[in-house]
């Protein structure tokens, strides 16, 4: 490895080493002083890891209490998966699901924590989308709409979907 | 079976898929599907639709505890998410009007691909092509956290990467997978991101992409919730267990172990397709 070439602003520009530890001819940009992160990256990424975290309990929440008075409920009907039947419609809109969770049916409160965990996601494109905004990133806060767009389609489009 | 059976089975098989899953670096989905519909003898429609929720279950655990660490890159993320999104809605598509049958021998011949992906060795790449135009319009490359301050690095292909992405959308869609090994894969050699750049960025797009298609799924009926609960909550824990095991085991013996058993499953997958058994 060649010795680093300094240059007149400090930073010293290293030849020699990919992350594949293969010698190529790129150079690698150390920065030698110590940098941080925007501290709006930082504070949103926080935001994002908390919303994702109680979400993510909360839909696990729902699926085992869900999941405890379904077994509880039905503990020794026979199941058969073999076929395929398509859940029934109830199930299948958040309406339904809504209903069905209100009335303590254990299917629909595991329903609905699954429901939860997709709205989360759509929860944290949005988030993203705001840290962007957040930074002024108007291409990515763009981008994001995208997503966010397709994201809600399969949402909608899901809602609407008939066979 | 009766229910309470039926589900105490599956979560410990799903918590075996999250820990295998975890060790191997694959995703649970991978031994998920092919254990449910192979020995469980359940629909691959409701296997797919259950491997996908707890896909996304696990992703984003797994973003809970990566994300504040400084890693993740959330504009490459965001920027593959789009071709990742749009591939999950066209995957979901073709669920929707393919049968049981060749949606397995489908799924085997991803899992063939898997096998080889996971014993060939990493390529050496060549040299990389001049900087990437479209990265660098985008603002694209990032640094991630060293002792002492962050390194950067720069993004090549972002295009080719972007390409890979819809496959990897789509696969996941289909499959009811992560693509995790795809992401990580373009993110990894094609964008040259350093390897916990990429798995962390990847382990942020999977949740949304597989959240895309689960929308399409629940309506579609493929989400069975007493199938679904004691697969996501298995995959949950076995995952968290995984990773905790993974600290302290060598995973590279675990690995050749693993191709064979994928290879296997792979066959069963396909056989059974074929000859309508499934």
């Amino acid at each position: 490895m060649s010795k680093p070439d300094a240059y007149a602003d400090g930073t010293a520009v290293e030849r020699g080493l990919t992350h594949e530890d293969t010698p190529v001819d790129i150079p690698v940009i150390v920065v030698l002083e110590p940098s941080v992160r925007p501290p709006v990256e930082e504070r949103m990424q926080r935001v994002i890891s908390l919303a994702l975290l109680f979400g993510v309990l909360a839909s696990a929440a729902l699926v085992v209490l869900g999941g405890s008075l379904y077994v509880s409920q039905h503990a020794m009907v026979t199941t058969d998966y073999a076929a395929f039947r398509g859940t029934p419609s109830a199930m299948r809109t958040f309406r339904g699901v809504l209903d069905a969770a209100l009335h303590f049916s254990g299917k629909g409160l595991i329903q609905l924590g699954l429901m939860l965990l997709v709205g989360v996601q759509v929860v944290r494109v949005f988030l993203t989308g705001i840290l962007f905004a957040l930074e002024r990133d108007r291409i990515f806060v763009g981008i994001t709409g995208i997503v966010f767009v397709l994201l809600m389609f399969g949402i909608i489009k899901g809602i609407f979907y008939c066979r | 079976m009766s229910v309470i059976v039926f589900t105490l089975c599956i979560l410990a098989g799903s918590m075996l898929a999250g820990i295998v899953g975890a060790l191997t670096g694959l995703g649970g989905g991978v031994i998920l599907v092919p254990m449910l519909v192979l020995l469980f003898k359940v629909n691959v429609h409701y296997a797919v639709g259950a491997s996908l929720m707890s896909v996304i279950a696990t992703s984003s655990g797994a973003t809970v505890a990566y994300l504040r660490e400084g890693y993740t890159n959330l504009r490459v993320g965001m920027f593959l998410q789009v071709a990742a999104a749009a591939g999950a809605l066209l995957g979901a598509f073709i669920a929707a009007r393919i049968q049981g049958h060749q949606l397995a021998i489908l799924f085997g011949i991803m899992l063939l691909f898997s096998a080889w992906m996971s014993l060939r060795r990493r390529k050496q790449n060549a040299a990389a092509g001049g900087s990437d135009k479209l990265a660098h319009r985008l603002r694209l490359s990032g640094s991630y956290p060293v002792p002492g301050g962050r390194q950067e690095y720069r993004i090549y292909h972002s295009s080719g990467a972007f390409g890979l992405m819809l496959g990897a959308g789509t696969l996941s869609g289909l499959l009811g997978i992560g693509s995790g090994a795809v992401k990580v894969l373009a993110m990894d050699q094609m964008m040259r991101l350093p390897y916990k750049v990429s798995t962390t960025t990847s382990n942020f797009m999977i949740g949304i992409t597989a959240a895309v298609s689960a929308a399409l799924y629940i309506s579609l009926g493929y989400i069975d919730p007493g199938l679904t609960m004691p697969v996501m909550l298995g995959v949950l824990a076995g995952s968290m267990i995984g990773a905790r095991l993974l600290m302290k085991t060598r995973a590279d013996s675990l690995r050749v172990l693993f191709s064979v058993v994928i290879l296997v499953l792979a066959i069963e997958m396909i056989y059974s397709g074929l000859t309508g058994r499934i």
